[in-house]
């Protein structure tokens, strides 16, 4: 059965379309997979019934020669996207009972494709965390040592790909939350341009920087997917009318002769761990001896990116989540009045990570010191997207870490919100400007006697998702890498 | 800077969440270390500099009509709808009494 899980998407999809296997029996082998895992935590709500149908839906159309893309593929779908008919949690307590009467856009892109539902994974807390601890429904854990955390937000997304749960998973990215989990776990994780994939149907958490991704475990699936859950959509003005391009086309076509690549100062600092540093810096070094030319380069203004972030991103949040009144759906407890029903079904259903963002994004709103935090955040946001628009003239993609430690042991950081914060820096300048990024392993390092995977971050200019994924995929061709161990 | 238990309560109220008596002191030394966080962008110099709202290219946004999409069968999408609600009467939201 586990040759059968360890085939990439794109393998399974090629022994699908040439019937050597069927659709149910990856399901079935995947379902059965989950239940054997349980104890990674990774999904919140299992498909079954509807995966199975599904299959054998995609089992009769490649029968009758109707094939579209990914037919028959499961594929795990992080609970923040709105699944009709499929309780839609975003990990949080206050949705606990929530299903969703439609579809996700980038969900609805890969059921119209022919993909296949498996279920809905964990992630922290309507996405609000580095670690997936803040998960209303306990940690997701990471499969290369089950004692760490496997990344944040999409927690479980990480987990279950990593861990032959499904072949890939869908990952939203607000600070880092596909890059950073992906780093943790030894996969690829890519966010697309702010705009490529439609935010419809998505559970908004801050929507000047949502964005959909994949988690994937080779590159070349990355660029399959990002094709299919990519494009315009009418229901969310900030998609982007331009053409998807072909992605998966285009890998292997990039001369590495002349490539540009930037490695900037300002991410190779104390508090990243040194280990990781010189090896990003040696990728850096053996892209250099295939013709590339490496330059050191500076993003002056990385530094304010966090707290320019804390503003930002809780501002937002506390703003969308105000539709969370315990009336409509979701949790209810009531009060003496109103505005108590209010306050105590709030109460009673948000954890303590989306308590404090709502309580900081609603002061730096409020009327006294709206220009002190939310005006300043906003400029220095200016001020990182112009320094990687002036990087961008003189290098054709940057080189970064993408986080600045290993998978810690969980529990090390919930305490201390700053310090969980700060695991964002390398991740939270990217989604502010708004640019596409993606991390792919970069090998491993070994901590307390265990390999933990670490990621390179490659981000790119705007819309030019391609240049990141024709790197990336040059990378695991260089390095022949491994694939995330398959434990028994 | 420092916070007060008003200063808390009154975010709190705005905020629509509860905090009791006793996690208002942890909450308001963990919040004030945050706020010294954040605050690390007032010694940036931004005089001149624009906001940033967003990185999306709205004005080139395709505009879609403005009309309603009517259900094929309301009355059931109706239902659907209203069966995430706590507390409904008739196919309406139940809410606590709101004038005397």
């Amino acid at each position: 059965m586990s040759d059968l899980l360890t085939l990439s998407a794109t393998e399974a999809l090629k022994k699908l379309h040439s019937k050597e296997v069927s659709s149910v029996e990856l399901t079935q082998a995947h379902l059965a997979r989950i239940e054997a895992r349980k104890h990674l935590n990774t999904y919140l709500t299992v498909n079954t019934e509807g995966a199975l149908k599904a299959a054998q839906t995609a089992d009769s159309a490649i029968a009758n020669g109707e094939i579209a893309p990914l037919t028959g593929l499961p594929l795990g779908i992080k609970d923040l996207f709105c699944t009709t008919g499929i309780r839609t949690t975003a990990a949080s307590r206050f949705l606990d009972n929530f299903v969703p009467a439609y579809e996700s856009t980038v969900t609805q892109n890969l059921w119209n494709a022919g993909a296949v539902n498996l279920g809905k994974l964990n992630m922290d807390e309507f996405a609000m965390g580095g670690s997936g601890e803040n998960s209303g429904y306990g940690p997701a854990r990471n499969p290369w040592d089950d004692s760490r955390v496997p990344g944040g937000s999409s927690s479980g997304s990480a987990a279950a790909v990593a861990d032959y749960q499904c072949y890939a998973a869908t990952g939203s990215d607000t600070g880092g939350s596909i890059r950073q989990p992906a780093s943790f776990t030894g996969l690829v994780g890519i966010k697309p341009t702010y705009g490529r994939c439609s935010r419809w149907g998505m559970v908004a958490f801050a929507s000047s920087l949502d964005q959909a991704g994949m988690l994937t475990r080779t590159v070349e699936d990355a660029a399959l997917l990002m094709e299919v859950i990519a494009g315009h959509d009418p229901k969310d003005s900030t998609s982007s009318p331009q053409a998807v391009p072909a992605w998966k086309e285009s890998l292997g076509k990039l001369s590495l002769k002349g490539l540009r690549i930037g490695l900037p100062q300002e991410y190779f600092i104390e508090g990243l761990n040194p280990t990781i540093r010189s090896m990003i810096e040696n990728a850096a070094r053996q892209f250099e001896g295939e013709g590339a030319i490496v330059k050191p380069i500076s993003l002056p203004h990385t530094q304010y990116a966090p707290a320019a972030y804390y503003i930002v991103a809780p501002a937002e949040a506390a703003s969308n989540l105000a539709r969370y009144d315990g009336i409509r759906y979701g949790v209810r407890k009531e009060g003496k009045n109103l505005i108590e029903t209010y306050q105590n079904s709030r109460t009673a259903g948000f954890g303590a990570e989306v308590k404090r963002r709502i309580m900081i994004g609603n002061y730096a709103l409020s009327s006294g010191y709206y220009d002190a935090y939310y005006t300043k955040a906003m400029q220095t946001r200016t001020l990182i997207a112009q320094d990687f628009d002036k990087a961008f003239e003189q290098v054709d993609v940057i080189f970064a870490p993408t986080a600045p430690t290993a998978a810690y042991k969980i529990g090390t950081n919930s305490a201390d919100p700053i310090a969980m914060y700060l695991g964002d820096a390398f991740t939270i300048p990217t989604s502010l400007a708004g640019l596409p990024g993606i991390s792919v392993n970069a090998g491993t390092i070994e901590e307390d006697g265990t390999r933990l995977p670490v990621g390179l971050q490659i981000i790119g200019p705007r819309w030019n998702e391609q240049v990141i994924l024709q790197v990336a995929h040059a990378w695991e061709q260089l390095a022949g890498l491994t694939q995330p161990p398959f434990q028994k | 800077m420092s916070l007060e238990t008003k200063d808390i309560e009154k975010l709190a109220t705005l905020s629509r969440l509860k905090f009791t008596p006793e996690q208002i002191p942890a909450f308001a030394a963990e919040f004030e270390n945050i706020l010294q966080f954040v605050g690390q962008i007032q010694s940036l110099d931004t005089a001149g500099v624009p906001p940033l709202t967003t990185t999306a290219n709205i004005e080139s946004s395709p505009e879609r009509p403005d009309t309603p999409i009517i259900p094929a069968d309301p009355i059931a999408r109706r239902t659907q709808l209203m069966s995430n609600a706590p507390a409904q009467e008739m196919g309406f939201f139940v809410v606590p009494k709101i004038v005397e």
